[in-house]
């Protein structure tokens, strides 16, 4: 009986049988030179389609077992950790670089999280997603950790998830520069990696365990 | 002045000079024909960057005005009015096509509602529509106008959920729905929408917005849920 093979990045697929993989796309960008390397990885491989995914990933799906190595090798790409108890994605959206709401650099901040803690393994899935502006297109209220740009700064929020039991993230910062931004981030982190006890337990959930307040004081802003 | 081109589906981007548009996908599915048709088009009109979005669009960022008409030409498509500036879409997860978790064949009946319903003319607000195959939920249906996670029994119907400036859950309406059951409640439910659209004092507003104001129960009544 086949299973996912998390250190290959491989999702095992409905029939049992063939791979899909996720390269990793920081934020769903992706220039056109890797993008034509991945279009033709898929067709040497015989992949079945490709498949934009909600974490703004392009997964190749219907590979062999035995091309898993052969594709990552021509791919050049890193393994987008799409599954395991870890931090899933960043997710970001086009932010002040390219979109004319943006109201923070919402790429240069999703970029930068994306490169401290994309696959940091966690007790849970673990979530991040960083809007430009308040339409919050990468969804921050329903990530583990959300940031929303307003033209006076950052809005941070957490334990947000949007399964079968939808919770929206709290609020736990506003108006926080960058820097701010970045060291609130590390410490609701570092929290969630202490706490060993949480299996599995999204931290939506841990916060509704030990309330609001509790967890904002473990984290520093109460 | 330039602005975004609702005609042809284009967004200005902050350059204030080039546009996005969107690559011609059904719920994120890019068959390899269309993968290669994108990128000889991405390579060819010199597109700064592509861009996965959050609706699981294919964006082709950077392109010219003056060579619009010709990427959608090269595209093999033309540009849909009224799905333009990302206010209409069904976003669905892979479902038991691809996905070991998948409980319901989410890709084919999300073509379905598309091929029935959009897009979904005179609703003067955003219309999205997320369709799940299991509880995990990875199209996010909880703050979607419309959700629906598919399970083994039938489908749950989530309704009036939003994620951006007046963030809401969505709340559910109904349970264990067939296939056809669903595609008469959403035609229902769209016209609801659309005839609130139509009323000074509901106008503009999202679903759940809708919801808020008037109470869920002449939407409910509308849908014959009460």
């Amino acid at each position: 009986m086949k299973t996912d093979i998390v250190d290959k990045g491989a999702i095992l697929q409905q029939q049992g049988e063939t791979y899909a993989i996720a390269p990793h796309i920081p934020g769903g960008f992706i220039d056109v030179v890797t993008f034509r390397r991945l279009v033709d990885v898929a067709e040497k491989y015989g992949a079945q389609a490709l498949k934009l995914t909600s974490g703004q990933r392009i997964a190749i799906i219907g590979l062999k077992e035995e091309d898993l190595d052969a594709a990552w090798h021509d791919l050049q790409m890193g393994i987008g950790y799409a599954i395991g108890l870890c931090v899933r994605m960043v997710k970001f959206c086009p932010g002040t670089t390219y979109c004319r709401h943006g109201k923070q650099d919402a790429m240069g901040m999703g970029l930068k999280l994306d490169k401290l803690y994309h696959g940091f393994q966690l007790p849970a899935k673990f979530k991040i997603g960083v809007a430009g502006c308040e339409y919050g297109c990468a969804a921050p209220l329903v990530k583990e950790i959300g940031l929303r740009g307003m033209p006076e700064g950052w809005i941070v929020t957490a334990g947000g998830t949007a399964g079968a039991k939808p919770r929206f993230g709290d609020i736990v910062g506003e108006r926080l520069t960058d820097d701010q931004v970045a060291d609130l981030v590390e410490r609701i982190i570092r929290f969630f990696k202490g706490c060993d006890w949480a299996k599995k337990t999204r931290l939506g959930r841990v916060i509704d365990q030990i309330g609001l307040d509790e967890f904002k004081t473990a984290i520093g802003v109460a | 002045m330039k602005d975004d081109i609702p005609s042809k589906a284009a967004i200005l981007q902050r350059d204030g000079e080039t546009y996005a548009i969107m690559a011609p996908l059904l719920g994120g599915v890019l068959d390899l024909e269309t993968a290669k048709r994108v990128a000889a088009v991405a390579e060819q009109y010199g597109a700064k960057t592509l861009k996965i979005t959050g609706a699981q669009r294919l964006g082709l960022i950077g392109i010219r005005e003056e060579h619009l008409d010709q990427v959608y030409d090269a595209l093999g498509v033309k540009p849909k009015p009224g799905a333009h500036l990302c206010q209409q879409y069904v976003k669905v997860c892979p479902g038991n096509t691809f996905c070991t978790r998948g409980q319901r064949d989410t890709i084919s009946f999300a073509k379905r509602l598309v091929e029935e319903f959009h897009p979904f003319p005179k609703i003067t607000a955003k219309v999205k529509i997320g369709v799940a195959g299991c509880f995990n939920s990875c199209v996010e249906p909880a703050i979607k106008d419309i959700g629906l996670i598919g399970l083994k029994n039938g489908w749950i119907v989530m309704v009036g959920g939003a994620g951006g400036k007046e963030p809401m859950l969505g709340e559910v309406i109904a349970k264990g729905l067939s296939d056809d059951q669903i595609m008469e409640l959403v035609e229902k439910l769209l016209k609801y929408y659309r005839a609130a659209s139509g009323r000074p004092q509901t106008r503009n507003l999202r679903l759940g917005v809708i919801m808020q104001k008037t109470g869920k129960e002449p939407l409910l009544r509308a849908c014959g849920l009460a």
